[in-house]
Formats: C-alpha cells, sequence, structure tokens
C-alpha cells in the first residue's frame, strides 16, 4: 500500500520546535528524536505496513506541524501524542487500495559478498581485541550448538546470558555504520 | 495468546521472548499488539528488549534456526526496513566471518590426522619384517644422509637471520654478510629480491643498518601467549623484513597492508611477486621506526583477472628494544 498523502513538507524551523518541545537540550532531543523515530517504524511494520518509514515520518511531520498549537496545552508523556496520530495515519493506510507486495531480494543476490566481507574484516579489526573475539566466538556455531555455546559463554564471564547479548547487539550497532560506510567507498585498490 | 496477555497487562510485567518475536513477525491478534505498540513508545525497557529481540530474530534467520513458517514472515513481513536489511547483510557476513576464521584450523586438523605417521610410513617403505638385510642397509644409507642434512642445516641457520632478531652487534666487524642497506620507504616501489651478499665478503659501509626478519605464517592465533613476536630494531635506517609463507601460490600481483591493533594502516606495500626458497612466500621491508609496541597484522591480498581476492592473515607483535 502506498503511504498516506503527504499534504505539507516540514520545514527547519518546525523541526527546530519539535526538537525543543522534545527536550530543553537540543542533543538529549535529538535522541529523543531518533528514539520515536525507530519505535514508530517498529509499529507500523508489526501492523504489516509495507512503506514503515515512510509511515513514520509522516506521524512526526503531522506532530511536528501541530507542536505550536499543543506545546503550551499538551500534559504528559508526549510519546503518547505521537501514538494517536499514528494511529490516524495508519487508519489512512489501510483505506488505501493494496499496492502489489514486491519482496526485496535478499543479501547474495543483491550484494558482493566479497566486499562485505572486507568492510566486514577492516570495521573488525578497529575493535578491541577481547570484542572481537567474543564477536567471532559468539557467531562460531551452528543452529542448536550455539544456544549451548551462548550459555557457556555467559557463565565464563560471568553474566547472564541477557548482558552477554546485549554487549553483542552493542557490538554490532558499532559495527553496523563502520560496514555501511566502508561499502559506500569505491574498490581498495 | 490470552494467558501471554495476562503476563503483561500488568505495570513493569515482562513481556515473554516468543511473543517479542510473534510480535516482530506481525502474527499477533490486533488486541495484544495494540497493547505492545503503546507500550512501546512509553516504556525504555521495553523498548531494549524489542530492539535485542530484533537482532536475536535476525540471527536465528542467518543461522538457520526458524522454522519453515517462521522464515517465510521473516521475509515478508520483517524484512521491510532498510536497517532491517542492513543489518542482515550484517549477521549473515558475521556468521560467514566466523565460520572462515575456525574452518581453516579444522580442516588442517583433520588432515594432520589422518596422515600416517612418519614412522608408519618409514616402516612400510624397507618393509623392515619381510627384508631385514636390505633394510638395515637401507636404513644406514638414510641415517648417513639425515646427518649430512643436519650438519647442512646448522650451517646455514648460523649464517642467516634470527626469526627474533637481536640487537646488531656494535663491533661492525661481527655483522652478518647478509645485511643489506635498503630502508625501503612506505608506500614505495616493490621490494627486490632478496639475494644474499657472498659469504665472507665485506660489507660496503662501515656501519650497516640492521634487518630484523620475522617469517610468518597465515592465519595465526591472535592470542597473545600464541603470537609471532619481534624486536625491533631502534636505528634510524634500520628495517624489518617481511616473509609471508604462502599456502595458496599465485602470480599475483600481491598487497600487503600492515595495520596496528587500532585498526590503522601503517604501511602499504603494492605489486609484490611471490618468490620460491624452500616455500613460497612474500617478502618485504619497512623501515623498523614505523613498529611500536603493538600488535600487528599484515592483510595480505591478490588481484586477478581485475578481481581483488583476500590471501591471507599474518599476526605478530612487535617489541621495540
Amino acid at each position: 500500500m502506498p503511504p498516506p498523502r503527504k499534504t505539507h513538507v516540514l520545514d527547519q524551523s518546525q523541526f527546530d520546535q519539535l526538537l525543543a518541545w522534545l527536550d530543553d537540550d537540543r542533543e538529549a532531543a535529538g535522541r529523543r528524536y531518533e528514539q520515536i523515530r525507530w519505535r514508530l517504524i517498529t509499529i507500523f511494520a508489526a501492523r504489516g505496513c509495507t512503506t514503515p518509514e515512510e509511515l513514520a515520518d509522516e506521524t512526526i511531520d503531522r506532530v511536528a506541524r501541530r507542536v505550536s498549537d499543543i506545546a503550551n496545552e499538551y500534559v504528559g508523556d508526549k510519546a503518547r501524542y505521537f501514538f494517536g496520530v499514528a494511529n490516524n495515519v495508519h487508519h489512512e493506510y489501510l483505506k488505501q487500495p493494496a499496492a502489489a507486495e514486491i519482496e526485496a531480494p535478499l543479501l547474495d543476490e543483491r550484494e558482493d559478498k566479497e566486499r562485505v566481507h572486507d568492510c566486514l574484516e577492516r570495521c573488525l579489526s578497529r575493535l578491541a581485541v577481547e570484542d572481537r573475539a567474543m564477536l567471532l566466538r559468539y557467531f562460531s556455531q551452528e543452529k542448536r550448538a550455539k544456544a549451548e555455546l551462548h550459555r557457556a559463554m555467559a557463565d565464563e564471564m560471568g553474566i547472564s546470558i541477557n548482558t552477554l547479548r546485549l554487549r553483542i547487539l552493542r557490538l554490532k550497532q558499532k559495527l553496523q555504520p563502520c560496514v555501511e560506510r566502508c561499502l559506500e567507498r569505491a574498490d581498495i585498490f | 495468546m490470552a494467558e501471554d496477555r495476562e503476563q503483561f497487562s500488568g505495570n513493569g510485567s515482562a513481556v515473554p521472548d516468543d511473543v517479542l518475536r510473534q510480535y516482530l513477525l506481525c502474527v499477533l491478534d490486533a488486541d495484544t499488539r495494540l497493547r505492545l505498540d503503546e507500550r512501546l513508545l512509553v516504556d525504555d525497557e521495553f523498548a531494549q528488549r524489542l530492539s535485542l529481540a530484533e537482532s536475536e530474530l535476525i540471527d536465528d534467520y542467518t543461522g538457520g534456526r526458524l522454522n519453515a513458517a517462521d522464515r517465510t514472515q521473516f521475509v515478508r513481513r520483517f524484512l521491510v526496513t532498510d536497517e532491517r536489511r542492513n543489518a542482515l547483510r550484517l549477521s549473515t557476513a558475521l556468521n560467514a566471518f566466523a565460520e572462515s576464521e575456525s574452518a581453516p584450523r579444522s580442516v588442517a586438523a583433520a588432515a594432520k590426522e589422518s596422515k600416517p605417521s612418519w614412522a608408519e610410513s618409514f616402516a612400510t617403505f624397507f618393509g623392515f619384517a619381510r627384508r631385514p638385510g636390505f633394510a638395515f642397509a637401507g636404513a644406514a644409507a638414510i641415517l648417513l644422509v639425515v646427518v649430512g642434512l643436519i650438519w647442512l642445516i646448522n650451517r646455514g641457520a648460523q649464517q642467516s637471520q634470527p626469526r627474533i632478531a637481536t640487537n646488531p652487534p656494535e663491533n661492525p666487524a661481527q655483522q652478518q654478510p647478509q645485511t643489506e642497506p635498503s630502508p625501503a620507504l612506505a608506500y614505495s616501489q616493490p621490494s627486490p629480491d632478496v639475494k644474499p651478499q657472498p659469504k665472507g665478503s665485506p660489507p660496503e659501509r662501515s656501519v650497516s643498518p640492521a634487518v630484523a626478519t620475522l617469517v610468518l605464517l597465515p592465519g595465526a592465533l591472535r592470542s597473545s601467549g600464541n603470537m609471532a613476536r619481534i624486536a625491533v630494531p631502534r636505528g634510524e635506517q634500520d628495517v624489518v623484513r617481511f616473509n609471508l609463507i604462502l599456502e595458496n601460490a599465485g602470480d599475483g600481483p600481491y598487497l600487503a597492508e600492515l595495520a596496528n591493533a587500532n585498526g590503522q594502516t601503517v604501511a602499504v606495500k603494492k605489486d609484490l611477486k611471490p618468490h620460491v626458497n624452500g616455500q613460497t612466500k612474500i617478502t618485504f621491508e619497512i623501515p623498523a621506526r614505523l613498529l611500536q609496541n603493538d600488535d600487528y597484522q599484515v592483510k595480505l591480498q591478490r588481484k586477478t583477472d581485475g578481481k581483488v581476492e583476500s590471501v591471507g592473515r599474518y599476526y605478530f607483535r612487535a617489541l621495540q628494544e
């Protein structure tokens, strides 16, 4: 389904007002903005929408346009306001005719595995030795053996398996932008 | 589903992991999903758990641990954002990378186990049980050859550079005859093939720079206990010579990239060609002053028909004297 029709393009002053409404500190407001955006995308994706990013941006745009009206009156968790607007955006989305679903091609049809491997190698080398070792060990087993390995790793490190997973997630979040930047560059030679 | 709803209807109650997965795969009933939608926006701890569940779901997909129904939902319903597709790409690459890190050692270990021991081969060849006389004569001949080879190797080892470099002797008269005054710069022309000076020939200068030589095998362990080490000479003109042993030799050209533990490139050598001196190897030199007390890796790549392929990685620890 195509996203709801955009009625307005957000300008810089409206965006600034939105950030100021989210938090007095601009950096904290920026982080909050990213958090809310990710959560809205997840919500729309969980509802089966095929364009969750666009729907999330439309939601944020509409809230930004209303901030000047509600900033002095709205009381409560600001995220809930986004939720109400997101529901309206979703209802409009459902009313529009469904577009044909196009399955995104998977990795081996789109990407040069060699380049990804090389970029990953470069980015892994920038991690601390022990972080790199932990990450590669975490991914080293197949299927069922992996769960046992993760439990063993958590026991060895004296942490819960959830904490181990969180550490792995943080490392992956560090690797992700590095790999993306590397892939955007020209060939190594 | 009703049971699941009860579990997380209250404040601070935990949502089971399988419910989080169902949420991500778009298979929850509408009421339960709506409740989680609202919680996601306002509950930071829940949002973190869901982020973790996303990561685990992607890793389970790339690791082949999803059932058929979940795999279908994953592709059709979950992979709908660029961020998730990029995360899938990273997870797939990590799986492949981890596998490639462990496979060569496993294969090598298996090959080693299946080979007959040298004693078995020796006994079979000479057939000690069947022809003892011939076997005795043959063994004596072999023994003589082995003793001779050991003598020759010892003689040669005394004249070659040690793997662990030592400080050059202060007395110029005691310097090794093979020392070559070639302070090659990083990023410069390829190093020429190493040609030892004739034995006994005097050095061309009264004080020659030291050449610390390191022979490296590919894929050596990175754990600090097993890493090759080199004592780096501190003279301004001193160099470190690398001999990278090739397991699968091709014509090349090769490119060697030396990086420190932080991933910063220290030196790059291009257009390297392999040479055979007992084993097939790539040899190049860099100024010793480029190396600090640190762990390093040399990444070797080969260009064949315009395509670049990774040949191997070589690790070592540099210790400044």
